[in-house]
Order: structure tokens, then sequence, then C-alpha cells
């Protein structure tokens, strides 16, 4: 009775302290909605019944969690495309990335650079990271 | 000396005019005098600033109530101490405020980028310039600080009591701090880009500096921002999903990814377009925050600066993000990376999946923070997005988050195989597994909850290891342990640094899951000498004590608490009325363990001495708070600067010449 | 005093204005340009030292398979040979071989790279 009670006040929002709900707001008027919802429920009303007195009584806006229907919808389905919309970004992204050219060769610049050319730099960064490491300890 | 004040206000908006031409056109122009004069007349605008904000703190401390914003921000009876609160708690001042943090932090940012970044100086200059133009230009016009009053009043209204707590010397200016800090990597990577070096990644180290320091202070923001709400908002909770803590939170994840991303085109030299437009993403939410903050269209309880001028912000918010994508655009040739992703199970991709979430979860913020303006613009009716849908939306992004967090930094970059991979990830992986089995013997049997508190432990797990693996490797080799430690540390700071935060992220999902799973909460009705419980603890109510202050009705109630049969000390709550602004803050009596928080706050006083209390019980709350200090070593850690590995322009090493021949 | 505070507040940036244009000598405003091929061939040569640092790292840790290190170590190895080349040649050739990495950096990485594939695959 209540948790039901709690998840109820923590639905329902509290009409003079706008973004809080009637859990959360300190003020009279939510601790008397707070009331409310618990004699309601003592009197073995449902959640919906609770919600609905409410709505009636302050308009829809007093439900913190929008509605699944006409325009409260929109929360949801847009809020839903825009992580699909990431998604796809997210699998399009790393296949265009993907796609980029492998490397290719290119037999002039092989001459040019062979591993053997190289050989002698490869020592020297060898070298060169080893002459930061001793730094850094030091 | 108010006087003064306004003057260094009016010429500090004729220098940063002065800047902000001089700056652009010297660059276009290449004309070096003009650059340097521009910069010489910025460094300038700090000091003037501080003029200005000593003229205000002098009229606070002097009770000049002739000047309009010190009347309305504090009275004879406010403690100097205030001065420091009430010197940003208006909109003009806080507008100061902004100005001169952004000023000075730009001011020094332009010394560190200047030397490495010649040709994208004056061009970032001038984009800071106009920032900060702008605050200023807002002051000077419509709030101004240090306006006059025609008549003098008595005394002042007084300072807005609740912001009479200790969270509000650090969160407001932190959280205003690291709002505006945004705008110092958004400049360095529009000016680099401005200066068509944005393709080359010039700016890349000086970006993600930045970018981790205005992260730090909105992380910090954030959290204490969420402790004030905790002990001062008296309901129990920290985040409520409130429009100005999205606000605050929106920037904060976009920075997290770019935090992130900037780092794959520093090792790799891609993603360029993608940071580019993730820091103008970041410096827009950061405006957007400003603006929601300052009489934007959507009410919250936090928004303390109410006005009309929110729509101006509104409007340079707008301004700002189309030239910056304008520019974008226009050196969009500059930003074509060609590096190919080498492997999709790579740190790379890890990474884009980290920063998609991240924009994901600010979208998802976005658009049920603004959904109601558009629900009454499109049918007249207000639809209200609480909390319940952002728990329910963001709930699940976020656990992705986590258990990413756990994943991505076993990746290696460029490629892993499933060997590696199953290296890697077998012994955290084993980690996570054993926290479940020990939740499911201590009794936790909720399986979102296991869920989250697994990808925590592989996450933490993963780091711990490794760390672990490290010390010993270096071990081996014959180093004593606590200088393999350090060594490993130096040696790696940027990974460590890491490491570290997101072992303090780790602690702040900890608070996180653990009292939005398992707290549990109560609303007693009590009479002096009465007795409830809650889980462990008995409370004995003592009674309330009322006083009146010349300012405020002040109640202060008692409880004696035993947790089982242990007495653990009696706690007092605290709950005021100010008659003046007609609010009521009420301080819980907090009894604060790494393993759970016992919370007490008095929520109505009825009469003959009875009293309702909501007592609630909130597991590893502690950490969230614990997790501030953590996150700022690992961000010093990973920003310390290191030594630049090899330097093989300037020394060639000994082999140079031998190796030529 | 008010007019003279005025001026004083005037005066000092409008003196740190005309500075630089009264200031003799040749400005040294642009001398180093973080775009020079020089800077970029620096900044590729700490990423691929970096790179052959973490992958050191995570190899002696364990968390990275032998065959994995052994490629990364190649790929980041090689990377800071060619650009330790480029360094050597002459400041024409470097700015040459700059405008093919940015114009088709893809081909550029491509010849460095063509003959590992020539080494990988006999």
């Amino acid at each position: 009775m209540e948790r039901r009670a709690q998840a109820l006040n923590q639905s329902i929002m509290c009409p003079v302290c706008p973004g809080e709900s009637i859990d959360q707001s300190q003020v009279a008027l939510a601790a008397q909605m707070r009331g409310i919802v618990s004699e309601k429920l003592a009197a073995g009303w449902t959640d919906e019944q609770v919600r609905d007195f409410f709505v009636e009584r302050y308009g829809p806006s007093v439900l913190l969690q929008p509605p699944t229907e006409g325009i409260g919808l929109a929360v949801w389905a847009v809020a839903s495309l825009g992580i699909m919309v990431g998604a796809v970004a997210f699998a399009l992204a790393v296949r265009h990335m993907r796609r980029r050219p492998a490397v290719e060769r290119d037999s002039e610049f092989d001459d040019e650079a062979s591993d053997v050319d190289l050989q002698g730099y490869y020592t020297r960064v060898e070298a060169s990271m080893r002459e930061s490491d001793t730094e850094e300890r030091g | 000396m108010v006087d003064a004040g306004q003057i260094a206000l009016v010429v500090a908006l004729v220098v940063t005019t002065y800047a902000v031409v001089a700056s652009f056109v010297g660059a276009w122009q290449r004309i070096p005098e003009l650059t340097a004069s521009a910069r010489y007349g910025f460094y300038s605008v700090p000091p003037l600033l501080l003029v200005s904000t000593s003229a205000l703190v002098y009229a606070f401390v002097t009770r000049d109530f002739s000047v309009r914003y010190v009347a309305e921000n504090s009275n004879f009876a406010m403690p100097h101490i205030y001065t420091w609160v009430a010197f940003y708690a208006g909109n003009a001042g806080s507008l100061l405020y902004l100005a001169l943090v952004l000023a000075s932090v730009s001011a020094v940012s332009v010394l560190t980028i200047r030397k490495r970044l010649p040709h994208t100086t004056p061009y970032a200059l001038g984009v800071m310039a106009l920032i900060v133009g702008f605050f200023l230009a807002i002051m000077l016009f419509l709030a101004n600080p240090l306006e006059r009053l025609a008549v003098v009043p008595a005394d002042g209204q007084g300072i807005n009591p609740l912001l009479i707590h200790f969270g509000m010397f650090i969160h407001p200016p932190m959280q205003m701090a690291g709002l505006a800090l945004v705008a110092v990597p958004f400049s360095i990577a529009m000016g680099a880009l401005a200066a068509r070096r944005g393709g080359r990644d010039e700016w890349v180290d000086l970006g993600r500096l930045w970018g981790m320091v205005s992260w730090l202070v909105l992380t910090i923001g954030l959290l204490l921002g969420s402790w004030w709400a905790y002990t001062i908002l008296g309901w129990g909770g920290y985040w409520a999903w409130d429009p100005v803590e999205n606000s605050a939170l929106m920037p904060w994840l976009a920075m997290t990814a770019f935090v992130h991303s900037i780092m794959v085109q520093k090792r790799r030299g891609m993603f360029r377009m993608w940071n580019m437009a993730l820091i103008i993403v970041g410096f827009t939410l950061a405006q957007m925050g400003m603006f929601i903050n300052r009489g934007g269209p959507v009410p919250s309880v936090h928004s303390f600066a109410q006005s009309t001028m929110g729509w101006l912000f509104l409007a340079f918010m707008v301004g700002t993000l189309l030239l910056s994508i304008a520019v974008f655009l226009w050196r969009y040739d500059s930003l074509k990376s060609r590096e190919r992703l080498e492997a999709v199970v790579s740190r790379e991709s890890a990474f884009l999946g980290q920063n998609i979430l991240f924009l994901a979860v600010a979208f998802v913020t976005l658009w049920g923070t603004i959904f109601p303006v558009f629900s009454e613009a499109a049918e007249g009716t207000v639809i209200t997005v609480g909390r319940p849908f952002f728990d329910r939306v963001n709930g699940p992004l976020l656990l992705v988050i986590v258990m990413l967090m756990g994943v991505g930094p076993l990746l290696p970059w460029r490629r892993s195989t499933s060997r590696s991979l199953i290296r890697a990830l077998r012994a955290p992986l084993a980690a996570a597994l054993l926290t479940m089995v020990a939740l499911l013997i201590v009794g936790v049997h909720q399986p979102v909850a296991l869920v989250a508190f697994m990808s925590v432990a592989l996450a933490v797990g993963g780091i711990l290891i490794e760390w672990l693996r490290g010390v010993r490797s270096r071990h081996r080799r014959g180093e004593a342990y606590p200088a393999a430690f350090l060594n490993l540390l130096t040696g790696n700071r940027p990974r460590y640094g890491g490491y570290i935060v997101h072992l303090g992220i780790a602690m702040l999902a900890v608070g996180i899951i653990g009292s939005s799973f398992f707290s549990v909460q109560r609303d007693v009705s009590m009479k002096p000498g009465d007795v409830a419980s809650l889980g462990d603890y008995t409370f004995v109510y003592v009674g309330a004590t009322h006083t009146t202050q010349p300012d405020s009705a002040q109640s202060v109630v008692a409880f004696d608490v035993y947790k089982g049969d242990n007495f653990s000390g009696r706690m007092e709550a605290n709950r005021a009325f100010y008659p003046v602004f007609r609010i009521a803050s009420t301080k819980g009596a907090i009894r604060s363990t790494p393993i759970e928080d016992f919370y007490i706050v008095p929520s109505e006083f009825g009469s003959d001495d009875e009293a309702v209390f909501r007592v609630l019980i909130n597991p590893m709350v502690w950490w969230m708070w614990a997790s501030g200090p953590v996150l700022a070593l690992g961000i010093v850690v990973g920003l310390w600067p290191a030594r630049q590995p090899a330097p093989a322009v300037v020394r060639m090493p000994g082999g140079a010449q031998a190796a030529r021949a | 005093m008010l007019v003279f505070i005025a001026v004083a507040l005037a005066l000092i940036p409008a003196i740190v204005i005309a500075y630089p244009f009264l200031r003799r000598g040749v400005s040294r405003e642009w001398l180093d340009d973080e775009s020079s091929p020089m800077a970029t061939l620096q900044r590729r040569w700490n990423a691929a030292l970096d790179g052959i640092r973490s992958a050191e790292l995570e190899y002696a840790i364990g968390s990275l398979d032998e065959d994995d290190y052994r490629w990364l170590r190649r790929q980041y190895m090689r990377e800071a040979a060619v650009v330790m080349r480029a360094m050597d040649l002459e400041q024409e050739e470097q700015e040459e071989l700059l405008t093919q990495i940015e114009s088709e950096g893809a081909r550029v990485r491509a010849r460095v790279l063509g003959n590992e594939r020539a080494v990988e695959q006999p």
C-alpha cells in the first residue's frame, strides 16, 4: 500500500511548484494531495482512478509521465526514433570508415621505401624510444 | 568606487569589441601588429572586470543600497560572508561573474595556445572575445549590476534563503563556470577551423586539455548541485530530471563524448568532422543551459535569475550555432579524413559507440525538456514530461553506457582478434560474475540492478586487474612495488588518468544504482516520545524547538536513532520558514555511511506537537559524493604534462648519421 | 577624482593596445606555423610512439594476443620510421610529401605500407 502510494505520488506533479512531484515537494498543497492519494487507495481505488481524479481537477499536465496517446505519444515516439537514428548512424559510420580504400600497393614507392631501406630508421626509432624511457625514470 | 566599476565595465566592452575586430581582421589580412594588439587588449579585460567586481563587492560590504543589485540581493541582516553568494545570486551579478570567469579563463587559455598554435590563436581569441563581449553588452544595456536606484531604500530585500547553504558557495559558481568554460575548447576548435588548421589535427592536444578542464568543472558543478538538492530540498533524492538539472546535464553529456572522441583524432587522425560537430553541440547545449537557467520557457525549482532576457541568450545561441555551422561547411574539405577503420571491434569503434550513446541520452533529455513548449504551441495543452519518462528512456541507455565502460577500455586500438579479446576480458568477466554471485547471496535479486552492478564490477575489475598486472610486470623487471606503481602511472598518464576517472564514475554509478533501486521511504506522523522504525533503524522523536529569528522561523527537531539495538546518536533536522520570501527550507538529518544513508526530514508540523516526517534509507549515496575528488584526481593525472616522447627532431639519437649512411 | 580614475582605466588598455604598433623590430607573431610539415610530422611521430607504447604495455599486461601485438607494433614502427625518414628530407620534399598526405592520405599510406603486404603475404 505505502509503496503504491509512493509510486503514485512520484507520478503526479505538484500544480503550484512546477517540475516537482507531490512526493518531492514540500508545500502544503502537495502534502494535502499525498493525503488524498493514500485516502483514495485505502478506499480501494485503482491507481488509474486516482490519476484520473487528479487529471480531472488539474488538467492533463498534472501527470509527470506523458500519456501514450494523442500528442503525448510524440514524446515517446521521437525519443525512440532519436535512439534508432543514433544506432543506424553508428552502423553507417562504421561501414563508411571500413570502406575507405584499403592500403594499396604502389610499386614505385615500394622501391623507395622498402623494408631494408627503413631498417636504419627502425633502429633509430628504437633508440629514441629507449632514450625517452631513461629520461622518464631519471 | 561604484562609478569606477561602471567605467571599467564600459572600457572592458570597448576593448573587447576592439579585440574581436582587430583579431579577426589581423588574422585575415595577416597584420601581426594588429593581432598582437588585440591579444594585449584582451589580456586587459580580466583586470578591468576585476575592478567592476571589486566595486560590486565593495558596495555589498558597505551596504550601499543605492545600488539596485545590492538592494535586491542583500540586507543588513545578511552576514558579510554571504556577499560571495549574493554576488552571483541575481541575474546581473551572475552575468558579471560569468564575464569575469570567461574572460580570465580565456586569457589564460590564450597564453597556453599562443605559442603552439600561432595561426589559430587570433581566430580563437576573436571567438572568445565575441562571447565575452556578448555578456558585457547585455550587462551594460539590460542588466547592469552597478545600476543606481533613484530612491535609496533603508534596507535591502535580502538574499534568497535557499541559497544559504554550504553547497551554494561552490555549486552555482562551479556550474556557471563549467558552462562558460565550454566556450574555450569551442573557440580553439573554431579558430583552428577558420585558420584552415582544423583538418590537420593541430588543435587536438589543446582542445582536449581545455575540453577536459571544462568537463571537470561541469562534473563538480553537477555533483555539488545534486548534493545541495539532497541535503536541502528535503525530499530525500538528489536528481529529479528537472529542466534546469537537465540543461546542466546536456552539455556534460556532449563534453563527455568529446573528451573521448578527441583521443581518436589524436591517436589516429580520424573523427575530424565528428569532433568539430561534438564541440559545436557541446557549446550550443551549454548556452541552452544558460538560457533555460535564465528565464527560459520551462519552469523549474532551480532557476534563480528569472528574466525575459533569456530570449536574448536563445538568439545568441542560435546565432553562434548558425555561424559555426557556416564555418564548418566553409572548411568542410579540410576536415576529411582518409584513415581507415581497421576493425569493427576496436577502441575506435567503442569510442564511436560511446559517443552515440551519450548523444542519444542528451537528445532524449533535450527533447523531454523542451517538449512541453512544443505541445503547448501545437495543441494548447501542456504535457508534463517528468521523471518517469526520463527514467524509462534514459535508464537503459545509461545502463548500456556503464557496460561499455567495462568493455571499451579493454579493447586495443586499431584491431583486436577474438583471442586478444578473450584474454583481456577473461579476468574482469570473472570479477563481474563473482560480484553477481556475492550479490545474490546477500539477497539482491532485482535483475536490472544485478546487471548494472555487474557492469560496474566489470569496469572496476578491468581497471584494477590491468593495474595489478602492469605493476607486476614492472616488478618482474626488477622494480620495487611502490616504484613500479608510480612508474606505471607516470609513464602512461593519459591512460591511467582516464582509468582513475572511470573509477570515479563507477563510484557514482554505484551510488545511483543503489539509491534508485533499493531506497526505502516512509512518511510517519509522530508526537514527541513516539517510536517508529524503518528497516534496521528505530527512531524516537525527542521533540521540536521552535525559535524566531529576525528573518525566519526555525524549527529544529531531534531524534534518537538506534540501529538494531545500538544507539547510533542523536540526529537533528531543521526547517526554516522565511516570511519575506514565503519560502521554507528544510535541512534533512542525514547519517551517512558508505553502506547507506539514514535520512529524516520534517515535512509538516501539525497541531499539538504532532509532526509528519519523511524517513528514508538511501543505500550507497555516500559513494556519489565521494566520487568528486577521485574524478578530479583522475583529470589532474591525465592532464599532467608528460614529457614529449623522444624529441626526434630536435636531437637525433646517436645512430642518426650512421643510419643515413 | 572620478575623472582621474576614468582616464586611468581607459589609458591602461589604450597603451597596451598601442604597444605592438609602436614596438620596433620585426614582429615574431607567426614565426612558427603549427601546420608546417615539420610540426605535422612531429604530431604523427608522437602518435606513432604513443601507439607503440600502449601496444607494449597492453602486451606486457597480457591483454594483447601475441599476433595482434606483433601486427600493431609493426604498423606503428613503420609509421614512426616513415615519419622519421620524412623528417630527414629537405623542407621542399616534406611539403610535397605532406600535400600528398593531406590530399590523398590513403595513397601515401598505401605507398608506405604497401610493401608490408609484400612482407606479410609471401
